[in-house]
């Protein structure tokens, strides 16, 4: 009896070592074909300013509203993923980046429809069903129908830059605390008062300065650090404006020509911000941006900091006529 | 046989039993998901059997919508005027939402909403979308809770055209739900209850949103007035003293700009307390261009006793 328990025992053993060895090598197999679950850096775009308001999320991306106002959020990740591989993921999708996650296995998510010139942010996470750690974050800003088309026709007008030359030489410093570097002395005021500035349009300046409007109308700002230093490259840096600033009443051109361009490359880039709005008297920018991209680099190409090759002037010096 | 090949032979047998087994249940399993999945689709299914069924009569019903939709631009770009003049008139009862010539029936989902704030709610509605004459409809899927059932529209409204403003409780707007062969716009529970919220704010502010009324007529008829005798300061409210100095300087320039246009009623859902210590009432609406189309945004605040239109800072 006790021989024929053994040899029960053995037989088992032998039958289920290979069923086991089968169940490792499948879940081995399964393992290697499922791809990374992290968002295309390819496809969308990664943080590259410095800016803490996102938490965790460092990757956003535009995608301009379609009627149908859907997108599979598969998309967005590195890799292929089949049917079934898809079953093993779940999606949150928060209005803000502070919000807590609310899981669901639907990686289809039907967006809202953005005003003209708005955006609308959706704050993606995505992880393996059944972990607790999220795999990656996705910022997804759902940008207003005609922005992409505006942006485009905006920038195609952007050809005859002699205006640029009218503008005048900026000073390399203030003074801090702040005082005016032009002469009240020079016989053409070519500045206004320096002014405090803490603002998402120019991240990082601290004081700004604006000119006053020139024969025909355009405008320059400069924007300098908290040492009072002219901020001469990047988001944080002035920029000429074709209209001057003045105009700014309902609808305005400096609005169409110089504000509303610089916010829809903001978007376009994947920045989730609107216009701080008319409540706000449209000082701001709704949120910080993270990612400054070509549509940005474009418009700053546009509307340069260094408008021309007139030389910084020091503090206590008059721009020539 | 002998004993120990018996012994081996039943021993195989188990395994053999043990493995179908196993690949049964799985088996099983896998078609007992399919069937958990089925079920999921034939409860969305038999939900939408109305759809279904009425599939040629949608068909022929959105014909006939597209050509109504022709026949309204048509006639939009022969009788503009009058299209124009409805438009001011955009307060009028209607139980329907109207776009160009096309009228839509509404379905709430909550249906327990009171008669009244549903009026309230179309009229509102048929004012924010007033300046649009074209409209598409489009695949979209919306799930949506509507008669105690759960449903999934597959169609949307789609407006088109210039002046794409509305208020942000509109931006999930358009699900389209057929009901008796009709195309029904779906009122969503989340708009009811934003018109709940500002039915109780206008309660609490009847007198400004009368007066709202008032200062709006004024404003609109300010080109008809000599300029000598329009108040600057009790037409606009200047953020600082830098802007005030600025706009008091150039009053010219000031109304010349505000008399290029008209500015529209606000929608109810577009009145807000305005954050800060004050608390104030305040309203964000539209300057319209000669074709009564939103342009541009702007504020309204109730200040001092009276309104005023917000003005943007000198130099922003």
């Amino acid at each position: 009896m006790k021989k024929q328990f053994s040899m029960i025992t053995i037989g088992l053993i032998i039958c289920f070592i290979p069923m086991y060895l089968y169940a490792e090598l499948s879940r081995t197999l399964n393992v290697a074909i499922v791809p990374e679950v992290q968002f295309d850096t390819n496809t969308v775009h990664t943080k590259n300013l410095d800016v803490s308001d996102y938490g965790n999320y460092s990757k956003c991306v535009a995608l301009t509203y379609d009627p149908s106002a859907q997108v599979d959020l598969i998309s967005y990740l590195k890799g292929t993923w089949t049917e079934s591989l898809k079953e093993i993921l779940e999606w949150s999708i928060q209005s803000s980046a502070s919000g807590g996650e609310t899981w669901q296995e639907a990686s289809v998510h039907t967006y809202g429809r953005p005003s003209s010139d708005e955006i609308l942010a959706y704050y993606i996470s995505v992880r393996v069903k059944d972990t607790d750690d999220i795999s990656d974050r996705l910022i997804l800003v759902v940008v207003a129908e005609d922005t992409a088309t505006n942006y485009s026709n905006w920038l195609n007008q952007q050809t005859d830059t002699t205006w640029l030359e009218e503008l005048p030489a900026l000073y390399s410093s203030v003074q801090i605390p702040i005082s005016s570097p032009e002469p009240a002395t020079c016989s053409v005021q070519k500045w206004d008062d320096p002014e405090t500035i803490d603002s998402y349009f120019h991240p990082g300046a601290s004081v700004e300065i604006r000119s006053l409007a020139t024969t025909n109308g355009h405008g320059h700002q400069a924007c300098y650090d908290s040492s009072g230093n002219l901020i001469t490259s990047g988001l944080g840096a002035g920029t000429a404006d074709m209209e001057h600033c003045s105009d700014w009443l309902f609808g305005s051109t400096h609005w169409e020509q110089d504000v509303a361009p610089f916010i829809w490359a903001a978007q376009l880039d994947g920045n989730p911000v609107n216009s701080s709005g008319a409540l706000d008297l449209w000082r701001n920018l709704s949120h910080p941006m993270l990612h400054k991209g070509n549509q940005l680099d474009s418009y700053l190409a546009a509307r340069p900091t260094i408008a021309n090759d007139k030389n910084p002037l020091n503090k206590g010096q008059c721009a020539s006529e | 046989m002998n004993n120990r090949k018996k012994l081996i032979f039943i021993t195989f047998f188990i395994a053999a039993l043990i493995i179908l087994s196993s690949i049964s249940i799985s088996f099983i399993n896998s078609f007992l998901m399919k069937s958990d999945k089925l079920t999921e689709k034939e409860k969305i299914q038999k939900n939408n059997d109305d759809l279904k069924r009425n599939h040629l009569d949608n068909k022929m019903l959105h014909q006939s919508q597209k050509l109504n939709m022709i026949v309204s631009e048509k006639k939009m770009n022969v009788e503009h005027s009058a299209c124009i003049d409805n438009k001011n008139d955009s307060t009028k009862t209607s139980n329907e939402f109207t776009i160009g010539e096309t009228s839509f029936p509404v379905a709430f989902e909550n249906d327990l909403t009171s008669q009244e704030l549903k009026q309230i709610l179309i009229n509102d509605m048929n004012h924010i979308f007033s300046h649009f004459k074209n409209y598409r409809i489009v695949d979209r899927k919306t799930n949506i809770h509507i008669e105690g059932k759960h449903l999934q529209s597959t169609k949307a409204l789609f407006c088109y055209g210039k002046g794409k403003y509305w208020p942000d409780e509109y931006n999930n707007f358009g699900a389209l739900i057929l009901k008796n062969n009709t195309y029904h716009l779906v009122i969503p529970q989340i708009l009811t209850e934003a018109y709940e919220r500002s039915m109780a704010l206008k309660q609490k502010h009847q007198l400004q949103y009368k007066a709202l009324d008032d200062f709006i007529s004024k404003v609109n008829t300010l080109s008809k007035m000599n300029s000598n005798e329009i108040e600057l300061d009790k037409l606009f409210d200047f953020n600082n003293a830098k802007s005030k100095k600025f706009y008091l300087n150039h009053p010219d320039h000031l109304l010349s700009q505000l008399s290029k246009y008209r500015i529209r009623k606000p929608a109810l859902l577009d009145y807000h307390i305005k954050s800060g210590e004050n608390k104030q009432l305040v309203a964000v609406t539209y300057f319209l261009d000669n074709n009564e189309i939103p342009i541009f945004e702007t504020a309204l605040i109730f200040k001092n006793n009276m309104w005023k239109i917000m003005l943007p800072d000198y130099g922003t």
